[in-house]
């Protein structure tokens, strides 16, 4: 049994080592020693930051809200449609972001978890007369979350008839998450002179979150939701991402199966964006806001949780209205390193 | 598992330290500024010949022709110090069907972080009465692009033509605003100063970019209304001349700065 518990214990070290290798790695690929002057910057929730993934939200799935550690891959197609110009007939630019994220959880104690993330991506723009593609490494995250569980009160009656009455969970809890995004992804300049300043690898910050999720669950349905605040930072070009107010809920049904249980859910989601500033000065047309529907569906098995969502903007006003969302696609596949 | 919270901590703990904050920054130096005139008609950018746009009452109007004389360029930094251009490299003339001419490059601009640029429409009365040997090459400039009456009538600051209709001129008939002084008894030149949207860092290694939108709609419907009908070729006009001028010093805003 020892033995036993020691390997996931090894397997579990093993898993968050190689995270943290693979952001030390992406960090030395992108000059991490010109990080000199300030850097930081922005950063996203759950999962989404706004370089290359400047509109969506969401969670680590809705399975995955119990105490599971796992590891998984993730992948995010968004697209956008952005003026190539300042004008109203100037031409528009489509824009195709493909993200790759690893991500995992790691339970530190039954009160406390750390969550991490490692983005690769690839982002296209096709103009009416040309193309432009960059990619490599995002802008990691890493989390720490605390939990608190909340129980029905004690049947007074019960206690005294029964020496050891256990607490009974009331299926809500709550979680407080502190983090940081790191500038392991590529910021350049001359894109952010561009109309989608959101066309960029990373935002060059070091950025920090602060995150704030709520679940319940019943028999049959449940609801989670979270709320996120992204403190940006300057980078080292002056350039400081606007702060971002992310927030979604999602209201799930249970269906249970003997092997397993499937999970299709709807939700709301948006996103609140502050200006851009340069030099200190806000950059006009950088703010914006944006609401998303989502639905989608997520199996779980006792080894894997693989999931899918679609989501589709409600209302939006971003960049001055010069960038349109337009829909984005998720699909994950997660191991459960509990077993 | 106590590895694991060390290895985070040491993690996090590392990224904070690796970025300290920087001295303040010494300018100094000469630097460039590149000023961009892009002409719209209200928010669509501006197309010749093809499109045509509203105008008053029932004017439609198609464009064929704008150019103007912009001259006097100066700059005011934060510290509100005034950099003036040299003068005389201070005139250029900016045309809609000549796209070069619409990018202006400023050298040897003390490095700083201006606010403010200054710029005049037209050809001021002291250069003018420096005689055409005073004028250099502009004066060959000028007359090649067609912005000037003669020597004794002067420069055109502002040319505007096209074809307009209307409900009492159906068939398309020209129009043409030409704005200048008139030698030297009608003085419209005027300036104009606007305020940068963010500032413009000029630096050594760095050169900002002015981009500047002027709204051809102004033109007719500005300051004063001009309807067409009533007169659709104004070149010489003591009276509607200013008026043109003003409307011209109207439509000039700063849409951003790229640094």
């Amino acid at each position: 049994m020892m033995n036993v518990l020691q390997n996931i214990k090894i397997k579990k070290s093993i898993v968050f080592l190689g995270f943290v290798l693979l952001t030390f790695q992406s960090f030395a690929n992108h000059n991490f020693k010109n990080c000199s002057n300030h850097e930081p910057d922005s950063f996203e929730f759950f999962f989404c930051d706004l370089c290359g993934c400047s509109t969506s939200s969401g969670s680590f799935g809705l399975g995955t809200l119990n105490n599971a550690s796992f590891v998984g891959v993730r992948y995010i197609y968004q697209t956008f449609e952005s003026k190539d110009g300042i004008f109203s007939n100037s031409p528009t630019s489509t824009e195709n972001f493909h993200t790759y994220q690893l991500w995992g959880r790691l339970p530190i104690n039954e009160k406390l978890y750390v969550s991490a993330i490692l983005p690769y991506q690839d982002l296209k723009r096709t103009y009416t007369d040309r193309e432009e593609n960059i990619n490599g490494f995002g802008d990691a995250t890493i989390m720490s979350w605390y939990k608190f569980k909340f129980y029905k009160k004690l049947d007074e009656e019960k206690a005294k008839l029964y020496t050891n009455v256990q607490k009974e969970p009331s299926g809500h809890s709550l979680e407080i998450g502190l983090g940081a995004k790191l500038p392991t992804g590529k910021f350049e300049q001359i894109l952010a002179d561009r109309v989608n300043p959101g066309f960029q690898l990373g935002t060059g910050s070091l950025d920090g979150i602060l995150g704030l999720a709520h679940s319940y669950g019943a028999d049959k349905f449940g609801v989670n939701t979270s709320l996120t605040y992204y403190f940006k930072n300057e980078n080292k070009n002056e350039y400081k991402f606007g702060n971002q107010f992310s927030y979604a809920s999602n209201f799930f049904y249970a269906i249970s199966k003997e092997k397993y249980m499937l999970l299709p859910f709807v939700g709301l989601s948006g996103n609140i964006y502050d200006k851009i500033e340069q030099y200190q000065e806000e950059i006009p047309k950088t703010d914006g806001n944006v609401v998303n529907g989502t639905f989608g569906a997520e199996i779980t098995t006792k080894d894997f949780i693989i999931g899918a969502n679609y989501t589709l903007p409600i209302s939006h006003n971003l960049f001055g209205g010069n960038v349109t969302p337009k829909q984005s696609l998720s699909i994950y596949l997660n191991f459960n390193l509990n077993n | 598992m106590k590895i694991t919270k060390y290895l985070i901590a040491s993690f996090i703990a590392l990224s904070i330290t690796a970025c300290s904050s920087e001295d303040e920054e010494i300018i100094t130096g000469e630097g460039k500024v590149t000023l961009e005139f892009d002409n719209s008609y209200l928010t669509s950018d501006l197309l010749l010949s093809t499109a045509s746009y509203s105008a008053n009452e029932s004017e439609e109007i198609k464009i064929s022709d704008v150019k103007y004389i912009v001259s006097n360029i100066r700059l005011e930094n934060e510290e509100g110090e005034i950099f003036t251009y040299p003068k005389e490299d201070s005139y250029f003339i900016v045309s809609e069907t000549d796209t070069d001419s619409q990018f202006i490059s400023l050298s040897n601009i003390p490095a700083a972080d201006y606010t403010k640029i200054t710029f005049g429409i037209g050809v001021d009365q002291e250069k003018y009465l420096e005689g055409a040997t005073g004028q250099g090459d502009f004066l060959t400039l000028a007359q090649d692009a067609g912005m000037m009456w003669s020597w004794q009538a002067g420069y055109k600051f502002f040319v505007f033509e096209g074809l307009y209709t209307s409900d009492v001129t159906t068939t398309e008939t020209a129009f043409a605003f030409h704005m200048g002084s008139h030698g030297s008894s009608v003085d419209n030149y005027k300036e104009v100063t606007l305020s940068l949207t963010n500032s413009a860092r000029v630096r050594t290694t760095s050169t900002p970019e002015i981009h500047v939108v002027a709204d051809l709609a102004n033109i007719l419907s500005g300051t004063t209304t001009f309807l067409l009908d009533d007169a659709a070729q104004i070149h010489v006009d003591a009276v509607k001349s200013p008026q043109i001028a003003t409307n011209v010093n109207g439509m000039f805003v700063v849409d951003h700065v790229h640094n």
